[in-house]
């Protein structure tokens, strides 16, 4: 279980204080699958690399009672652009305490279909390259929950739906925290449903009435929102 | 073994894994996998000896009897050095820059700043402490330098070589690259005065007394003379070297060092 609670979070930026998170609470039980669906801006990327403990919440606490990955992007963030994603692949399960071998190796390249290209330095890869690179490094890692940063929206149909096995079928009880400002692919994974907007995060009790308010929030224009 | 044991050996264990795997991988993007790869880490130092020693050789042919009148070799006195200045000024340069070009691993949890300092620093004395022992090595065995003449004091004076720039490169590095006004004055004026104040090109005992005093309150000094007190013997008759004052600026820095870069890896420059 992870427990968030009544997380805050402040920037400092040349133009005074900018509160990215307001009081943000929710909690993540084993086998969850959340959805947070949010505009740009919204407060997304903070809430997700504190969830991961990457940063440090201004006030609140986290409790993780099981282990989490790192915000997996399309871009890619938290791979090193100069090293090959085979050496990406080593450095990341080392730092996360887990074991190298060759088994799991291959079991990389049939996962993200890279072939020669896992050799070759990842500031060449492509957006969707990338993606599947980190997700498929962190599957093997192992983690109890992953928290996915809009990388399951590039890519093809065929990289969709092999993802969508490895993350539901093949692991039932894992967690998955999937952030997205396109509601199509939370409707795809999701079964509960937050909306994040100016740092708030909305809870509802069901997913048809999220869509709803995020409909809503992305047509009227910024002001009108509190 | 038992839960307390493991609560306490666990964490280390993990510390080692992460300082492992950063040495790795700054060895693989500083290098590359290709040819010889990881021996430039002490290839790269070694040739910048070797380069050195030219240089000296050429320029100073002509005042070259003052070393032989001082019985002393000139390469060696080029290499110990070089090597020792070169430790200094490297732990500043590395460390000022090991937060920005990891920036993107700062995404992982276990990964802190003092992990990204730790690995460089560790790196950066690996291969200057293999290059001065390699070359000492194969230079005294070719006899084209004399013998070390007390190993025990060199080697603790290399040892407080480190010490200090872990100490100096902590507390310089992030505020380096923290401040672009320090960072300009680093580049352009302190990186050169380090030549000067390093210790690591002139005898205590060349300068006039009133010099000597100023010059021995820089602590680098007192260790470059240790060095080469290791190295030649005692050549002169009062040695100009103190170990507590040594170690009392080693532990200073050590611990602003520390302060600072848990100060600045707390406050990281914020991306929205």
């Amino acid at each position: 279980m992870i427990k968030i609670n009544d997380i805050s979070k402040t920037y400092h930026t040349r133009s005074g204080r900018h509160l990215a998170l307001n009081n943000v609470s929710f909690t993540v039980n084993s086998g969850d699958k959340i959805g947070i669906l949010g505009r740009n801006g919204a407060g997304k990327s903070t809430l997700m690399k504190i969830i991961s403990g990457a940063e440090k919440a201004t006030s609140g606490t986290i409790t993780r009672g099981m282990s989490v990955s790192w915000p997996i992007s399309i871009g890619g963030g938290g791979l090193h652009g100069s090293l090959s994603g085979v050496d990406n692949y080593k450095f990341l399960t080392r730092i996360y305490d887990g074991r190298v071998d060759k088994e799991k190796l291959t079991l990389l390249k049939e996962m993200t279909e890279l072939g020669k290209y896992l050799h070759e330095p990842i500031a060449t890869y492509s957006s969707g390259m990338r993606a599947r690179l980190s997700l498929a490094i962190s599957l093997l890692i192992d983690f109890d929950c992953y928290i996915i940063d809009e990388a399951l929206s590039v890519g093809d149909n065929r990289f969709q739906e092999k993802y969508n096995d490895y993350l539901h079928i093949k692991n039932d009880k894992k967690s998955i925290i999937l952030v997205s400002h396109i509601d199509s692919h939370i409707k795809q994974h999701c079964d509960r449903i937050y909306v994040l907007e100016r740092g708030i995060l909305s809870p509802f009790d069901e997913p048809r009435l999220a869509f709803k308010f995020y409909e809503k929030i992305k047509s009227v224009s910024n002001l009108n929102i509190i | 073994m038992s839960s307390k044991i493991k609560g306490f050996v666990d964490p280390l264990r993990i510390q080692y894994q992460i300082l492992k795997a950063l040495v790795i991988r700054e060895v693989l993007t500083r290098w590359g996998r290709k040819n010889i790869a990881f021996l430039w880490f002490f290839l790269e130092p070694t040739m910048m000896v070797i380069g050195n020693e030219l240089f000296w050789l050429i320029k100073t042919t002509k005042s070259i009897d003052v070393y032989t009148q001082l019985n002393i070799s000139l390469t060696a006195f080029v290499l110990i050095g070089y090597l020792s200045l070169m430790l200094v000024r490297n732990s500043i340069n590395l460390l000022s820059q090991a937060i920005r070009s990891n920036s993107a691993l700062l995404q992982h949890r276990s990964l802190k700043p003092l992990d990204f300092y730790f690995s460089r620093f560790i790196l950066e004395v690996a291969g200057a402490s293999t290059s001065l022992i390699i070359l000492l090595f194969f230079l005294i065995s070719l006899t084209i330098i004399p013998p070390i003449k007390n190993p025990p004091l060199m080697l603790l004076a290399w040892y407080f070589f480190i010490w200090l720039s872990l100490g100096v490169g902590l507390t310089l590095g992030p505020l380096i690259a923290r401040s672009e006004a320090l960072s300009a004055l680093w580049r352009s004026t302190l990186v050169h005065l380090l030549f000067l104040i390093n210790g690591s090109f002139f005898f205590v005992a060349w300068l006039p007394d009133q010099y000597q005093k100023i010059v021995l309150w820089i602590p680098m000094v007192h260790i470059s003379e240790m060095l080469k007190n290791g190295y030649y013997g005692q050549i002169y008759q009062s040695s100009y070297y103190s170990i507590p004052y040594i170690i009392t600026w080693c532990i200073l820095l050590t611990f602003s060092g520390l302060l600072i870069a848990r100060y600045f890896g707390k406050h990281l420059p914020e991306r929205i």
